[in-house]
């Protein structure tokens, strides 16, 4: 072998080793994927706000069952909310409060709330959230109705 | 003064000394590659077990809410809580070095942490939306704290 030719070789294993050396600072992405959570995040807050009874109910309903009487029409005026005069109201109210205070202990800054019959919406309430892109949780399925909630960061 | 063979051993010599360096970029670099890699599986370790232990939380009969043998999906019955207190010892083994506890958001504001083992500083915090009841309903956070 020629001097010239030990040399290249010489080269050739310096440039091996430099691209072995970069290939440490390649950091391969972390395996667990928040993205998941999220979704399980917005499934459980969906679950709580359908499940939870107001102190104001109507013999003790839960929002889910007020937002099913939604088909009946509010009676009072607009300052004497009743859960049992007034379901839908006071489940959108409670929905607001609820939604809000769980927005401020999460990661997230916006909602999007709606509930369908038969594929017509009924109800629907939002912050910072319709038109973007957001994170849903499984919907809920209660007899004809469906219950969905987006989350927005 | 200077020969050809000497004009040679320096060639070597800085031959030699290249590559040292060049190995030694190389430990180096593994080095910082082993550190970064060691604390993302810490993490990832501790997100894992964070959502082990609410998924335990949120699924055993020690916490969750039944009614005539139906249970309630996403609810911790506060006074199986207070009364878990006394049991604390018992789940080490299981909830190891962490600190699990609700935090009433709505009506009320109300933290109760039912187990407490933390450790030093790193930790790392996960929370999620669950209904509280004491004989009525109330809208909290379920946070799970999981340390080193």
């Amino acid at each position: 072998m020629k001097k010239g030719q030990t040399e290249i070789l010489g080269i050739v294993v310096v440039v091996v080793l430099i691209v072995l050396g970069l290939l440490f600072f390649i950091k391969s992405p972390s395996k667990v994927e928040t993205g998941n959570f999220e979704v399980i995040y917005a499934g459980n807050t969906l679950g709580v706000i359908l499940d939870y009874v107001p102190y104001n109910s109507c013999q003790e309903k839960n929002i889910g069952d007020l937002l099913r009487d939604c088909r009946f029409e509010c009676s009072a005026g607009d300052n004497t909310l009743d859960a049992c005069e007034c379901p839908c109201e006071v489940a959108k109210e409670e929905i607001n409060d609820v939604l809000g205070k769980i927005l401020e202990e999460g990661n997230f800054r916006g909602y999007y709330f709606d509930g369908v019959k038969y594929g017509n919406s009924f109800i629907e309430l939002e912050e910072n959230c319709k038109d973007r892109v957001g994170i849903f949780g499984p919907a809920y399925f209660v007899g004809s109705y469906e219950f969905r909630l987006k989350l927005c960061k | 003064m200077s020969t050809k063979g000497q004009m040679e051993m320096m060639e070597t010599v800085i031959a030699l000394l290249v590559f040292l360096v060049l190995i030694v970029l190389g430990l180096v670099g593994y080095g910082y590659y082993m550190q970064g890699s060691i604390k993302d599986l810490k993490q990832d370790e501790q997100v894992e077990r964070s959502l082990l232990l609410m998924n335990y939380v949120l699924n055993s009969a020690e916490f969750q809410c039944s009614n005539n043998n139906i249970v309630k999906v996403n609810c911790v019955d506060m006074r199986k809580l207070v009364a878990f207190e006394n049991l604390r010892l018992d789940y080490r083994e299981l909830f190891g070095f962490s600190r699990i506890g609700v935090r009433e958001i709505h009506p009320g504001v109300e933290e109760v942490y039912f187990y407490d083992e933390s450790r030093g500083n790193d930790k790392f915090v996960r929370s999620v939306p669950v209904l509280i009841f004491e004989g009525n309903y109330r809208v909290g956070m379920l946070v799970v704290e999981v340390y080193e």
